[in-house]
Order: C-alpha cells, then structure tokens, then sequence
C-alpha cells in the first residue's frame, strides 16, 4: 500500500464506533437531563419512542448512573492485595515522571502465545504501563493477562535490594490454572507503598505449575545477576519469562 | 457548571479543558469501566471520546448545563457498542465486517476499501495504546504535530518520529497480512 493510500484509511480506520447511530444525542442528553420545555418534550418524545438506537442509549445511561454518580465505587479490580508496608518500604522518594517513548514495544507483550499487561490506576485515572514506567507510593497495579492456550501465571513483584513478592497468586495459595483468553483480569493487584531505584514485575508463564519458592528463587536469582537496571529474563526450561521494569 | 466555562470551551482554551476533565473525566471513565468491565479498554474509551468532545462535539452542546448529560450519553454510546464490537468479534473471528457498516458500502469497490480498513484497524490494534492515540489526533483530528507535541508534553520532533515509525510498521503489518 502507497502511503497516500494508508494515509487516506487512517480517518476512516479511526472514525468513531459509534458512527452511525442516530445523531440526535444533543437533544437526546438534553432530555435526559430534564432540561428541555414541555413543548421540546412534546417533539422529541415520538422520535424517542420510535428510535431503537436512542431507546437503548437513554435506558444505558440510566444504568450507568450511579457510576456516573459515584465514580469511585465503580473499580473494576477487586479485590486488591494490599502490600505489607515493610515489604516495600525503602524510604520515601521523590514521584519521578519520566517520559519514554510511545512507539517502544511494550515487553510484557510476548513474540508468542501469552503476554501480561498492566494497567496503573492513579487519582482515578487509568493508564497502561510500560517498561520504564515510573510509578509513585499510592498507585494500584492490575495485572491482565492474554494467552492462547492454559497454563499457570505467576507475578512477582522485586526491588534493587532482592526482596522478590508473588502478587499472584496471592498469599500461599496453590498455583492456579490461567484459561485461555485476551485481557483476562486476575483477582490481585498492587498497591505501591514508598520506593526508590529500580524495581520490577515479572511474569512467569509455564505448562505446569509452578511452586511459589521456586518462583520467588527464580526472581532472587534474575536481581542478583541484573546489570543496572536491566533484568534479564532467565528462569527454569519450559517456563516463559517476561520483566517490566519500574522507575521510583 | 459556570455558564461561561462552555464558551471557553468551545474557544478552545486549555484552562476550561482542564477545568472540564477535573470536573468530568473520572465519572465518564467510571460509566466506560462500568459497561465495559475492561480497566484498559475502558480507559482508551474514555480518552477518545474525551478527545473527540473536546475537539468537535463541544460545538453540538447548547447549554452548559447539558454538558455531563452529553458526556455521559457519549460513554454510554462509545462503550456498548465497543462491548458489541467485542462480543461479535469473539463470536466471528478477527475478519467480519461489521454488518451496519457492510450494509452501508454494499458497493464492490466499496467493499473492498471497507476490507482495507478493516485490515488496518487490525494493525493498529497491535500498535501501543499511547502511539494509536498520537496517530488518532493526528489523522482522526487533523491535530498538527505541534499540537499534539503540547497534548503531551513532548516536542513536535518526537512526534514527528513516532508517527513515521508507525506509518512504517503499519505499512509492514498490512503488507504482510
């Protein structure tokens, strides 16, 4: 393809997905917010009732309303594994926010059949990370996983100082069979307590499952060897690695 | 809601943005979330339509007073049918065409232009959410270089240099697909 070509898909690749639907939405939402006069009312009614696509729009926001209302009930993860303090508590440290490139492949995407992505939810906001991510005390980790088929998911969560911590599965629960699926959310997050330096996620994906000891070893084990910030994924055959380093 | 804050809007002045996203941003989000049940898809949602209200729907409103009701109904729009994107998608694979759109381009060439686009939406679905954003407000919006440089904060050359790797990477992934 010629680049005018790409050039000229690029607006309608991008064109809204909602393109299409009845185009009466300012009158829709001035209904909706009880600000129209009874003869406005009295003229959009008959469209209402007859336009399927406004009919279910108008139902919808009525069921998103309390998340409108209260948006700080609507989480999506819960529950979240709350970090012991001690773990994570290497001194406070300045929030460092560092720009890094946005066309840099994210590493958590794995060339084969299974990647971790990781979303950080900040003063109610949400944004995926990636390698290099700088995150501050306060900020809740969720972690999504994409794979092709099964397999057992284990994350880690390490600093410079080699305490490695298994986010999931939680606690000393059993290793637990990941299904086959795209952005599948597991029940633990992170919430990040104070730090500083270097510290990594790393997500190990195997066959079969994989004990917590052998997998905190592994994480030991990729920090005591790392070279500046750099971790190089290495882990036991059959076991796929994936790191994303974490800037404090 | 001030009335004057929608006039600064539509002038398009940086401070009522901010002001409209300390106001709006989180309870829009928290509708994407609540529909689409997707931190990470939720929250693309979010900021595309945020973007798009900032840059054209903002000219539709008439009162200021209807403003969280027209972002509400524009979450509730983008995210349910993003959900019946998803699920019919789940259900057919990576290559149907959408049946409205199919219905509206029922022309051959038309087809095949449609086909195109929906082999690039697939590239840019493995393109990283910040690059598809840069690439949305500039061919989407028509955002200049600059413009999007000062969105986030970087300089204009960078922008520059992200937008010609994705062309590049585009033009490779539907070369090979």
């Amino acid at each position: 393809m010629s680049a005018p070509d790409l050039e000229a898909l690029l607006p309608e690749a991008f064109a809204a997905p909602d393109r299409g639907r009845c185009s009466r939405e300012p009158e829709l939402a001035r209904y909706a917010a009880q600000l129209m006069s009874s003869q406005e009312r009295s003229s959009f009614e008959p469209h209402l009732a007859q336009c399927a696509d406004c009919r279910a729009d108008f139902a919808a926001m009525g069921e998103a309303r309390r998340a409108w209302d209260e948006p700080r009930r609507a989480r999506s993860w819960r529950p979240m594994l709350w970090f012991s303090p001690a773990v994570l508590a290497l001194g406070a440290a300045a929030a460092l926010v560092v720009l890094r490139p946005a066309d840099r492949a994210d590493p958590l995407t794995a060339k084969g059949t299974w990647a971790l992505h990781v979303a950080v939810e900040r003063e109610g906001q949400v944004f995926r990370a990636h390698d290099g991510v700088a995150l501050r005390e306060g900020d809740r980790l969720g972690f999504f996983y994409t794979a092709d088929k099964p397999g057992f998911l284990t994350v880690l969560y390490a600093d410079e100082k080699g305490e490695v911590v298994r986010l999931h599965p939680s606690n000393d629960g059993p290793p637990q069979l990941a299904e086959a699926g795209t952005n599948v959310r597991i029940p633990d997050g992170a919430l990040i307590s104070p730090g500083q330096g270097c510290e990594w996620v790393i997500a190990l994906f195997s066959a079969d499952p994989l004990a917590a000891q052998t997998a905190i070893k592994d994480g030991k084990r990729m920090v005591a060897r790392r070279k500046g910030c750099e971790l190089s994924p290495q882990a036991a055959e059959g076991v796929a690695v994936q790191v994303l380093g974490v800037k404090r | 809601m001030p009335a004057e804050l929608l006039q600064r809007l539509r002038r398009r002045e940086p401070a009522a943005q901010s002001e409209l996203r300390e106001r709006y941003f989180a309870r829009t989000l928290a509708v994407c979330r609540h529909l689409l049940r997707d931190a990470v898809l939720a929250n693309e949602a979010a900021e595309d339509l945020w973007t798009d209200f900032l840059v054209a729907h903002v000219d539709q409103i008439e009162s200021p007073e209807a403003i969280p009701a027209y972002l509400r109904l524009m979450a509730v729009r983008r995210s349910s049918r993003l959900r019946d994107l998803r699920e019919r998608h789940d259900e057919l694979g990576e290559h149907h065409v959408d049946p409205a759109v199919s219905a509206e381009t029922a022309l051959a060439d038309e087809s095949e232009r449609r086909a195109q686009v929906n082999k690039l939406q697939g590239c840019l679905s493995g393109l990283h959410p910040r690059s598809r954003r840069i690439l949305r407000l500039r061919f989407h919006h028509g955002m200049t270089q600059e413009q999007i440089g000062d969105r986030f904060g970087i300089s204009k050359q960078y922008i520059g240099r992200v937008l010609a790797k994705c062309l590049a990477a585009l033009r490779q992934c539907l070369e090979e697909t």
